[in-house]
Order: structure tokens, then C-alpha cells, then sequence
């Protein structure tokens, strides 16, 4: 008998937790704000893999037709030497001030954004994660140290944080000047924004393991005789993961936003790597010239913001298991 | 009560120091010191420069200059500027607090002046023409990030209409008709938050409009007015206080990019220019204030939850 019971409830379990996320997904779909959001950002995501297939030339080639050498006065004389045009067949969103494909530029931009953001939610999740669990199952020192360090985040304004941490860390991580073929300034604005944003999700996941600590499963865990590491990690983590996802997906648009605002005023990622925000940047420059430079990365921006908010929304109704 | 604040600013008082010391510790790693930044640009020599240092105490161990800046805070004393050599950290800070505060003040009108109103607008006409505006509008807010809604304002209202001086930053703040350069400004940096409140509003107003009171209030033969207003929002002014610590944070992290963008000399776009100055000085004097009016506001929006809500005790 207990041979049958044994493997059977391992079983069990995986079966009930499928079913809660079958059931999240259908109240989602039920959500349209939500779904379309979703498959947007599929689309985008799509887009950001296959980069380098999609984007028609490389993000930094120049498409100079005469030789730059003597530039006239008049900016818009320019555009006779293949720099700011118009959008085309060739060009669909038209050259930038060094005759770039803006177009090329934007996809290779939004893969670097995309990239750099779930890097950040990455590192947000390990350490908040991690911190939210030692500072509820850890030693008690630990809760009291999350919790300072909870409010000095709240004080601390970000930006300000980032700011100082970027500049902190330098140019360079462990010496090399690119890493996955991406500046080094990227990841290290992302790792900045991510060592910021780290004490709401502990305090998040603190709250959640609290309130499961008290349930009747994990008394009767405990009482089972299962070890504090079973408990964690087989019955809080699975039962708090819902929360987390949403402030997960909460902090995509936070994270592109800050790099972008930061690179906006000359303070995050180094041109000429195309971020997004290195992007609208670079355009606003010209703006008067060509608007549409400007139109389509800043476009994409509020797009990426707008979706993952909805599908944030429409994420936390439905994984809250008690919301209709 | 006393007891209750007087253990909130001992809290904040932990809070501050902390974020002296992350600081501090974050400003030293920048590499390059104050004078080193400046002597390659100005061709002076390295003995100079150490001399320098040694005048304003860096060549001392790191500890102890923290010791030293923490005494000196304690006497309201935030040490000289390295940048502008000759006047003190308090003194450029509080030329440099008037615009930024009027920014402030002038976002936070309308946000609370515009966001709230559009919230109880489009809840009490659900569903028509009001409400579809306002929420595509409060939707398209949200969405489009404060910078680049800056730069089409503009480009827009400056560039093309000529409505205002591009140059906003000139004299704003030194006349009332000074102000008048601080719209645009304002509007960047408070929408995304007025979408924001207006939104949450409309949700805590559908939630209240449905109660029974508010329908006994109806029998009793209140006016429309009355009813919305009194027995309203004045019930769905909790969730809307729990926005207003998180808005302001927002705004005050917010005025940093948008100073910088309209060219605003305030705190925020001194703080940028401290910080690639290495001007240690002005980096630890905005950080702290910045933190401390922060814990203030909160502090502040916990005070009045008992005066919103009778049945809220603060609990030391």
C-alpha cells in the first residue's frame, strides 16, 4: 500500500499545481487587454531574438553617399549625403545624423533593452528571493537587516542610487569592454538598476512566506517531520510564486524606462550602442530635421510600457486565485 | 501620538545614516577624485592637486572623513563645495532648492488638482463618451515616459507655437510671470502620476458608489453633489492617500531627468553635476535631502490616515 502512496503523491501534487497555472492562463485569456499585450510582446520578443535576421544591415554600418569630408553649414543640405533621409523601401524608418538604418538600429536596440531587462528581473528575483527567505526561515538577524535595508531603499530615490552606482562600477566589468557582444555600460546601468530594485521584491516575498508560514499545509509539513529546506522550497516557493511573477513583469517597463531616461540625459548606457534609450537620444537631436527617427524607438518604448502593464494587470487578477 | 512620531524620526534618523554611508561609500568608488577630474582639463600639476586634497581632508583615511562629515552634519555644517571653490554645500543647495520646490509644487497641483477630479468624473459617468476619454487618456499618459513627452511639449509649445522661451530656466521662480516657464515642465513631470491617481481614483470611487450608504444617502435627499462629494470621496480617499507617499517619490526622483531636460537650475540637475564633478560635498548634501523629505511626506501620509479614516490607530 504505502509502495502505491508514495510515488503517487509527488504525482498528485504536480497535477493540482499544472492545473492552477491552466486555470491562471484561462482567466488571462478571458482578460483581452491582457492577451493582446501578451501577444505583443511575443511579437517584440520575436523580434529582439531574431535580430539579426530581421534588421536588413548592421546597426552601426553607414550609408554615406558622398564623402563627408567637407560638411556644409545648413544641416539639411546633409540629407544629400545619405544622413538623415526620409523613410524608404530601403530604409523604413530612414537614416540617422551618421546615415545609420534607423530601422536596424531600433530592432538591435530593443533586443539590448529586452535583454538588459530580463537580466535585471533575473538578478532581482535571485537575490529578493533569497533574501525574503533567509530574512523569514534564516536566523533571526537577518529579518532585521532586510527590513533596514527595505527602508533605506524606500528613501533612497533610485535614480539618485543608480546614478551613483553606475558610475561607481565604471566602464568596464572585470575588465572587458563588451560582454555578449553588448557594451559593458548596459549591463552595468541593468546590474545598478537591479541592486536598487531588489528590497521591494524581498519584502514582497517576506510578506508572502509569512503569511504561508501560518497555513494549515506547512504546520502540517512541519508536522510530517519535513526539514525546513523541504518546506521552503517544495511548499512556501511554489505558493508564493504567483505575486512574484506579477512584480516580475511590473519591473520590465521599470527597468527599460530608468535605462532610458538615464541614457537620455547622457548618464546610462554609452552611444553608440543602440539602446532604446541611447535611440530616442540620438534622434531628439534632429528631430526638426526628420521626426520619424524619433517617433518609432520612442514608439516602441511606450508600446513595451503599456503591454507589460497590462499584462502585469491582467496577471494579478488572474493568479489571485480568489479575485473573479 | 508624540510617542508614535517621536519613534518614526528616531527610525529615520537609522535610515538617514545609512543612506550617508551608501553614499559615501558609492561617491569614493567613483574613480577619480574632485581635483583629479579637474587638473586634466586645466593642466595642473599633481602636487597641486595633492595639496588641495590635503586642504579639504582627503587624504585622510576613508573612515574617518565619514567621522568627520557625520560631526559636521550634526551641526547642520555640509562642508564647502569643491566645484564652486569658496561657497558652502548649504548655501548653493538652498539657492538651488527654489526652482525644484516650485516644480514640485506646481506637478503636485496638478496631480491632485486634475488626477482626482478626472477619477470621480469617470467613474460617476461609467461607461459614456467621459469615461472613454479619459481613460484613453489616462492610459496614453501612463504609457508614454516623462522625457519624451517633455521633448514633443517642446518642440510643440516652445519650437513651433512659440508659446514659451526655450530656455525655461532662465529667472524661473524670481517673478509671477516667471512661473509661467515652470508649465510645461510641470505637465512632463506630473502626468504619468495624474493618469496614475485619476485611474486608481475611478476604482476606489466605483467601489464606494455601489455602497449602501451611498444609496440612503440618495433616499435622504442629498444632492447629487452632495452625495458624490460628502459620502463619496471622501470614503475613497484611503487608497487614494496610499498613492500620495509613492507620487511623490516619483515626482521628486522624476524632477531629476526633467530638470535636466528643460534646463531647470534645481536640485536635481545639481545633483547630476555633482556627481560627474565628483564634488563630494553637494552629492552627500542632495542624496540626504532628498531621503529625508522623502521619509518626511511618508511620515506625513501616515499621520492623516487617522483623520481620513477614524478607525485607523497608528501603532508604535
Amino acid at each position: 500500500m504505502s509502495a502505491v502512496a508514495g510515488p503517487a503523491l509527488p504525482g498528485a501534487t504536480l497535477t493540482r499545481r499544472g492545473g492552477l497555472y491552466r486555470d491562471a492562463f484561462r482567466r488571462l485569456r478571458r482578460n483581452r487587454a491582457a492577451t493582446a499585450s501578451l501577444a505583443l510582446i511575443a511579437a517584440l520578443v520575436f523580434v529582439a531574438l531574431f535580430a539579426d535576421l530581421i534588421a536588413p544591415y548592421d546597426p552601426s554600418r553607414q550609408f554615406l553617399e558622398a564623402p563627408s569630408g567637407a560638411a556644409p553649414a545648413d544641416p539639411l543640405a546633409l540629407r544629400d549625403t545619405g544622413k538623415y533621409e526620409a523613410p524608404s523601401a530601403e530604409h523604413f524608418f530612414g537614416t540617422d545624423q551618421l546615415a545609420r538604418d534607423i530601422f536596424s538600429r531600433t530592432v538591435y536596440g530593443l533586443r539590448i533593452s529586452l535583454a538588459a531587462a530580463f537580466f535585471a528581473i533575473a538578478i532581482v528575483t535571485v537575490i529578493g528571493v533569497a533574501v525574503g527567505m533567509l530574512a523569514v526561515a534564516g536566523p533571526r538577524p537577518f529579518d532585521a537587516v532586510l527590513m533596514r535595508a527595505t527602508d533605506v531603499a524606500y528613501a533612497f530615490p533610485d535614480l539618485l542610487l543608480i546614478i551613483l552606482l553606475s558610475a561607481a562600477l565604471g566602464n568596464e566589468v572585470l575588465g572587458f569592454r563588451s560582454i555578449a557582444g553588448v557594451d559593458a555600460s548596459v549591463w552595468i546601468l541593468f546590474l545598478a538598476i537591479s541592486l536598487t530594485a531588489w528590497p521591494t521584491m524581498a519584502r514582497l516575498v517576506r510578506g508572502q512566506l509569512l503569511a504561508i508560514r501560518e497555513t494549515e499545509y506547512s504546520q502540517a509539513a512541519r508536522a510530517l517531520g519535513a526539514s525546513q529546506t523541504r518546506i521552503a522550497t517544495r511548499h512556501w516557493l511554489p505558493n508564493a510564486t504567483g505575486p512574484l511573477i506579477v512584480e516580475a513583469t511590473f519591473l520590465v517597463p521599470r527597468a527599460i524606462f530608468a535605462e532610458a531616461a538615464l541614457s537620455f540625459i547622457g548618464v546610462g548606457v554609452n552611444p553608440p550602442t543602440p539602446s532604446l534609450g541611447v535611440l530616442i537620444r540620438e534622434h531628439f537631436d534632429f528631430v526638426q530635421i526628420t521626426w520619424t527617427g524619433l517617433a518609432f524607438p520612442a514608439g516602441i518604448l511606450a508600446l513595451l510600457f503599456l503591454a507589460f502593464q497590462f499584462l502585469g494587470d491582467g496577471l494579478r487578477d488572474a493568479l489571485d486565485p480568489r479575485s473573479r | 501620538m508624540a510617542r508614535y512620531v517621536l519613534g518614526r524620526l528616531v527610525q529615520a534618523a537609522v535610515t538617514l545614516f545609512f543612506v550617508a554611508l551608501i553614499t559615501f561609500a558609492l561617491m569614493h568608488a567613483v574613480p577619480g577624485g574632485p581635483f583629479e577630474a579637474r587638473s586634466v582639463e586645466r593642466g595642473v600639476s599633481e602636487d597641486f592637486v595633492r595639496q588641495q586634497e590635503a586642504y579639504y581632508g582627503l587624504d585622510r583615511p576613508l573612515p574617518q572623513q565619514f567621522g568627520a562629515f557625520l560631526g559636521r552634519l550634526a551641526r547642520g555644517d555640509l562642508g564647502l563645495s569643491f566645484a564652486q571653490s569658496g561657497r558652502s554645500v548649504t548655501d548653493i543647495m538652498l539657492e538651488r532648492m527654489k526652482p525644484s520646490l516650485l516644480l514640485g509644487v506646481m506637478s503636485f497641483a496638478l496631480v491632485l488638482g486634475v488626477g482626482i477630479p478626472m477619477g470621480v468624473v469617470t467613474a460617476v459617468r461609467r461607461n459614456t463618451g467621459w469615461d472613454y476619454l479619459g481613460l484613453a487618456a489616462s492610459t496614453t499618459l501612463a504609457a508614454v515616459p516623462s522625457f519624451v513627452l517633455a521633448f514633443f511639449m517642446l518642440l510643440v509649445f516652445a519650437v513651433w507655437l512659440d508659446w514659451f522661451d526655450v530656455r525655461m530656466g532662465r529667472g524661473f521662480g524670481e517673478s509671477w510671470g516667471s512661473l509661467k516657464n515652470g508649465i510645461l515642465p510641470a505637465v512632463a513631470l506630473g502626468a504619468p502620476s495624474m493618469a496614475h491617481l485619476a485611474r486608481l481614483t475611478r476604482g476606489a470611487m466605483l467601489e464606494v458608489l455601489d455602497m449602501d450608504y451611498m444609496r440612503t444617502a440618495r433616499a435622504k435627499g442629498l444632492s447629487t453633489h452632495a452625495v458624490t462629494l460628502r459620502h463619496g470621496l471622501r470614503n475613497a480617499l484611503i487608497p487614494i492617500l496610499t498613492l500620495v507617499g509613492p507620487i511623490f517619490a516619483v515626482l521628486i526622483t522624476g524632477s531629476i531627468i526633467i530638470e535636466s531636460i528643460f534646463g531647470l537650475p534645481g536640485i536635481g540637475s545639481a545633483f547630476i553635476t555633482s556627481v560627474s564633478q565628483r564634488d563630494y560635498g553637494m552629492i552627500m548634501g542632495t542624496t540626504l535631502m532628498y531621503a529625508a523629505v522623502i521619509m518626511a511626506v511618508n511620515l506625513a501620509v501616515d499621520l492623516a490616515y487617522p483623520l481620513v479614516d477614524p478607525r485607523v490607530r497608528l501603532a508604535s
